[in-house]
């Protein structure tokens, strides 16, 4: 490997291991702020779903409190009619109370007495239809009911913000399930008017609208209150399928009383008030949905996905709605965070990469305009030397013969002639030498001017080939001339046509002697304008330098101590020439060894 | 017909201008008991109709009639795009220029949730709210109506407390429920239960693709008015009808009772729904509207007895809670017969109203059946069953002279025709079933008017 080579992978490695090790450190530090991120949004997540899971278990107990109330409320309401007027009782009930789809009465047996068999409402006849047998067959008072207690205290403390919505919804709900005359609802005095109690004669319950042991809620106003179960009733509910659907139905058992009180509550008035048990608000990707045993949506809330799983499902208690549940759905990404975080890495990776390729291309880029700059220096520098190296061998001579002629070393007149002509034409050489440095400084500046005028190409070549007729000579090359009969007009600029023919003159005396003939030819070009060729005998140009010996300084051997003197700018300042012209110079191998230049002209 | 006509309809319903205003002392409603036949044929036993109506006899004055707690249910399902929006939009604006400042008005807006757009409160001081927040209702996906409707219920609930107000949801939609109870049978459930509390829903059915039977359903059962609107741009008169009703009720809460003596035996209401234990039958309505007629149809069968003999019939009683007062009333009336051997004396003695109503029902009661047996895709049937209606009729016509009942009976046998040659489509099905529900339900104001009312 070269110094330069060398020199310029350090410089390379230098600039490479930094940029690399920059950016392999801010990568790094972008991936554990990505990991931290997504670690965030994982347990954001988690935490969502664990509030949303929280919340799904709240609407439950809610729903389970919702349905208690209303369960103990209509109890109350049918413990504490008369058993003397008990049928009257149950019509204006059934009238008035929107909670109440049946009210029926019962033999201890399970025989339905009310509604009787004969009836011919829809109502009644599709409560026949549905329950008659089962009641018969199976009376749900005939086996020990599971006494239900209510929900703890607990459950509203966790949700403070939905706490006024199903109080207000129990309170309603409450108040509701002891609505007992339709027609006296409308009295302006009492909102749900509510029968007198029984007397305690008459039944050992207790009357309807007392408190019980729960009162939930600040001591001034809207204090919610929880009838006390009866002590000495037998009561319950049953949940009975029919027609596809659950049915609701409660019993109760007064003292006294031979005959079982019931009701059936109506489902669609309950569902449409278990709404009171869900969120009144819920946050952007969450939705929750109340689902009855056959898995119909009965209630929604929030947004729920098409098809979606559900993220937790919370199922009521068997106990008051077997089969129901509340499922809570959460979308996976609601604001759209891990697109922002992908978003975020990858302009993160895009910043790093553009400053590592900046780094190292404008690394290069100086690394690279460096070399120019020496490799311009080291041409300058051998051009210097080839030009001084050039002017000293007509100098040294001139010198030389000026000195015999000085001390009187002449053998006879011819002898100093001889010298003179000596003198003469090296300082002739030393002036195209200089002629070529100044006209390649004007080119190199684009400061040269060309003066163009009509011209006989053949008279002026034969004028040039003339004054160089000796100088080939002693060259020893014979000259041929191959021109046309006819004249050939060119506009053209006349000294320099005579420094290009002059510098292929000089190319050819110094690398084509050996050939011992120089071919000029001139003649018109078939797209107009004239061509002149310039063809030697001499070692030929390999084709690979063909194009390459036009470049200034370049010589197809650059070594100082090449056979041939020479400055590398002959050939260069010739191209340029003719191209200033407006024509062109290339050089062609020629049959038979040898190299041909042809001058092409407008 | 134009909005401008709707317009003066609606002022006049709202002024009580055109018919004579009820004193303040004066019961708004009149109980009458009419029968078919005031003469039974003697010797045999015989069914009778008993039409028990409730005259209402003016609309009160503006300035006297009960204020309103109106929940505006509007569903915005993806269906609902473009004109019908537009036109909801439209009609609901008018609704709230022409409710007075103490009135109560909710607005709900149901997709696959259900907003409560404005919460129940006086449209006095949120008039411009109201109508900024109509105009921003654009549609969006799914049907939840029964969340919508119960959402409207609890709105309205908010001032139910306030005896004087007039409770009604007026529910539009035109799609078929598909979140929460969504058959007609439970919206039916729905609707019986929030007529307990004095709320009736309004229904109004948009276009050719709601279930007409679960919308006429939920309003039968809970006393509201059921309207089939095909084109949209119908949709602003059918507002001013329906609010020209809610504004003018005299009566609320209506218990009507009747009684029947030994040897009339109760055979069953036609047309509406009531009860029947034993001797005595029972219907209830959640209000009157003023200038209207309410009734209802019993069928009895009474024993035969002598000729000459005279006996009552019927012993009604209404209990009601007059609106514009806020005082309970009862009214009671009562129906005696007589019985002759002279046929001629039977015949010229029928009353040709009570008549001509029966036919009407009995054919809202055919049609209701024929959808069922259309639906079930027995055309001949359906077809078979109008044209047996109508041959009961047209006998009844002819035997007591009767045009008003030939001409319904004679209605029955193109129609029948067509549904036996085409089936039953769309529209059709949607209009016998409102049709079918306003006469029942005796619903002076829609699109098709009750033939029979008053």
């Amino acid at each position: 490997m070269s110094p330069v080579a060398r020199r310029t992978l350090a410089y390379w490695l230098l600039l490479l291991v930094p940029t690399v090790g920059v950016a392999a450190g801010a990568i790094a530090l972008l991936r554990r702020e990505q990991a931290r991120l997504a670690e965030s949004a994982a347990s954001t997540v988690e935490d969502r779903r664990a509030a949303v899971s929280a919340r799904a278990r709240l609407v439950a107990e809610n729903a389970e409190l919702l349905v208690g109330d209303v369960e103990s409320g209509l109890l109350d309401r049918l413990a504490a009619a008369r058993p003397g007027r008990i049928d009257a009782f149950l019509d204006r009930w059934e009238k008035a109370n929107p909670l109440v789809r049946i009210a029926f009465l019962c033999a201890p047996d399970g025989t339905v007495l009310r509604p009787a068999p004969g009836v011919s409402d829809e109502a009644s006849l599709g409560f026949l239809r549905r329950f008659s047998r089962q009641l018969a067959s199976s009376p749900p008072w005939a086996k020990p009911a599971p006494e239900r207690l209510p929900a703890p205290l607990a459950a509203y403390r966790k949700e403070p913000a939905n706490v006024a919505k199903v109080q207000s919804a129990r309170k309603e709900l409450q108040m509701l399930s002891r609505v007992s005359d339709f027609a006296a609802a409308s009295a302006p005095t009492a909102k749900y008017p509510i029968e007198e109690p029984a007397a305690a004669a008459d039944a050992a319950s207790p009357p309807a609208d007392s408190f019980g042991p729960y009162a939930y809620g600040g001591a001034s106003g809207g204090s919610i209150a929880e009838a006390a179960p009866a002590q000495a009733e037998h009561r319950g509910w049953v949940a009975w399928p029919a027609d596809g659907r659950l049915h609701l139905l409660g019993w109760v058992r007064v003292p006294g009383d031979d005959a079982v009180r019931g009701v059936e509550l109506e489902m669609m008035a309950l569902i449409g008030r278990l709404g009171g048990a869900f969120p009144a608000e819920t946050l952007p990707g969450e939705g929750y949905v109340l689902r009855d045993d056959q898995g119909r949506v009965l209630h929604q809330v929030g947004s729920v996905p098409d098809g979606a799983e559900p993220a937790v499902q919370v199922p009521l208690s068997a106990d008051t709605l077997p089969g129901w549940e509340v499922a809570a759905y959460l979308a996976a990404d609601p604001a759209g965070s891990g697109g922002l975080r992908t978003g975020f890495m990858l302009v993160g990776y895009m910043l790093v990469g553009i400053l590592a390729a900046g780094i190292l291309a404008g690394g290069s880029l100086l690394l690279w305009q460096a070399r120019l700059s020496e490799a311009d220096a080291a041409r300058k520098t051998s051009f210097v030397a080839n030009v001084s190296h050039e002017f000293k061998t007509p100098l040294t001579t001139i010198r030389l013969y000026s000195e015999l002629l000085e001390q009187g070393r002449v053998n006879g007149p011819a002898q100093g002639s001889e010298y003179l002509r000596t003198i003469g034409r090296e300082t002739q050489r030393l002036a195209r030498l200089v002629n070529n440095v100044l006209d390649f400084s004007r080119l190199e500046q684009g400061r040269k001017k060309y003066s163009r005028t009509a011209l006989d190409l053949c008279g002026e070549l034969g004028r040039i080939l003339e004054a160089q007729a000796p100088r080939l000579a002693d060259a020893g090359l014979v000259l041929h001339r191959d021109f046309p009969a006819a004249a050939i007009t060119v506009t053209t600029d006349r000294d320099a046509l005579a420094q290009i023919v002059l510098n292929l003159l000089d190319n050819a005396c110094k690398y084509a002697a050996s050939g011992g003939e120089i071919t000029v030819a001139a003649g018109p070009r078939p797209g107009g304008g004239a061509e002149v060729r310039v063809t030697d005998r001499g070692p030929g140009v390999p084709p690979e330098h063909r194009e390459r010996i036009f470049e200034k300084f370049h010589r197809v051997d650059e070594t100082l101590t090449a056979e041939r003197s020479g400055v590398g700018l002959g050939l260069s300042i010739a191209r340029q020439l003719a191209r200033g012209l407006g024509g062109e110079l290339r050089c062609e191998g020629r049959a038979g060894g040898g190299a041909a230049f042809i001058l092409d002209l407008p | 017909m134009k909005p401008s006509l709707a317009l003066a309809l609606l002022a006049a319903a709202l002024s009580g201008a055109a018919a004579p205003s009820a004193r303040s002392d004066e019961s708004p409603v009149r109980l009458r008991v009419d029968c078919d036949r005031t003469v039974l044929p003697s010797g045999s036993a015989g069914t009778v109709i008993i039409k028990v109506a409730l005259d209402c006899l003016s609309p009160p004055r503006r300035d006297r009639r009960p204020p309103v707690n109106l929940a505006l249910v509007i569903d915005r399902s993806g269906s609902m795009t473009g004109e019908k929006i537009a036109k909801a939009r439209e009609a609901a604006l008018e609704l709230v220029r022409r409710l007075g400042s103490d009135d109560i008005l909710s607005l709900v807006v149901f997709d696959t949730r259900v907003d409560t757009l404005v919460p129940a409160q006086r449209v006095g001081p949120a008039r411009a709210r109201f109508e900024s927040e109509i105009c921003g209702i654009e549609p969006g996906d799914t049907t939840a109506l029964y969340a919508g409707v119960a959402r409207g219920a609890s709105e309205v609930r908010r001032y139910i407390e306030e005896h004087r107000f007039v409770h009604r949801i007026i529910l539009v939609s035109d799609g078929v429920a598909n979140v929460g109870p969504s058959t007609p049978e439970e919206l039916g459930r729905f609707g019986a239960s929030l007529v307990k509390e004095g709320i009736s829903v309004t229904t109004i059915g948009l276009g050719l693709d709601y279930n007409e039977d679960l919308m006429a359903r939920l309003a039968d059962l809970s006393d509201g008015n059921t309207y089939f609107v095909e084109n949209s741009s119908d949709l602003p008169r059918i507002f001013a009808a329906e609010l020209g009703d809610v504004l003018s009720v005299v009566a609320r809460r209506v218990v009507i009772t009747i009684e029947f003596p030994e040897g009339v035996r109760p055979l069953r209401f036609v047309g509406r729904d009531g009860t029947i234990r034993g001797q005595q039958a029972e219907l209830t309505l959640n209000q009157l509207y003023g200038g209207q007629q309410k009734f209802a149809l019993v069928e009895v069968e009474v024993a035969a007895a002598k000729d000459g003999a005279d006996r009552e019939i019927a012993k009604a009683r209404v209990d009601f809670e007059n609106a514009a007062s806020g005082r309970p009333a009862t009214l009671s009336a009562s129906r005696r017969v007589r019985f002759s051997a002279d046929r001629d004396a039977v015949v010229r003695s029928a009353d040709p109203k009570v008549q001509a109503d029966y036919a009407a029902n009995v054919m809202a009661l055919a049609k209701d059946e024929v959808i069922a047996l259309a639906d079930a895709g027995r055309q001949d049937e359906a077809a078979a069953a109008l044209l047996m209606k109508a041959q009961e009729l047209r006998v009844m016509g002819t035997t007591y002279g009767n045009s008003a009942v030939l001409d319904c009976a004679a209605a029955a046998a193109p129609e029948a025709a067509r549904i036996e040659r085409q089936g039953m489509d769309n529209a059709q099905r949607k209009a016998y079933r409102a049709e079918s529900s306003q006469i029942k339900n005796q619903q002076a104001s829609g699109p098709n008017p009750n033939p029979g009312g008053p």
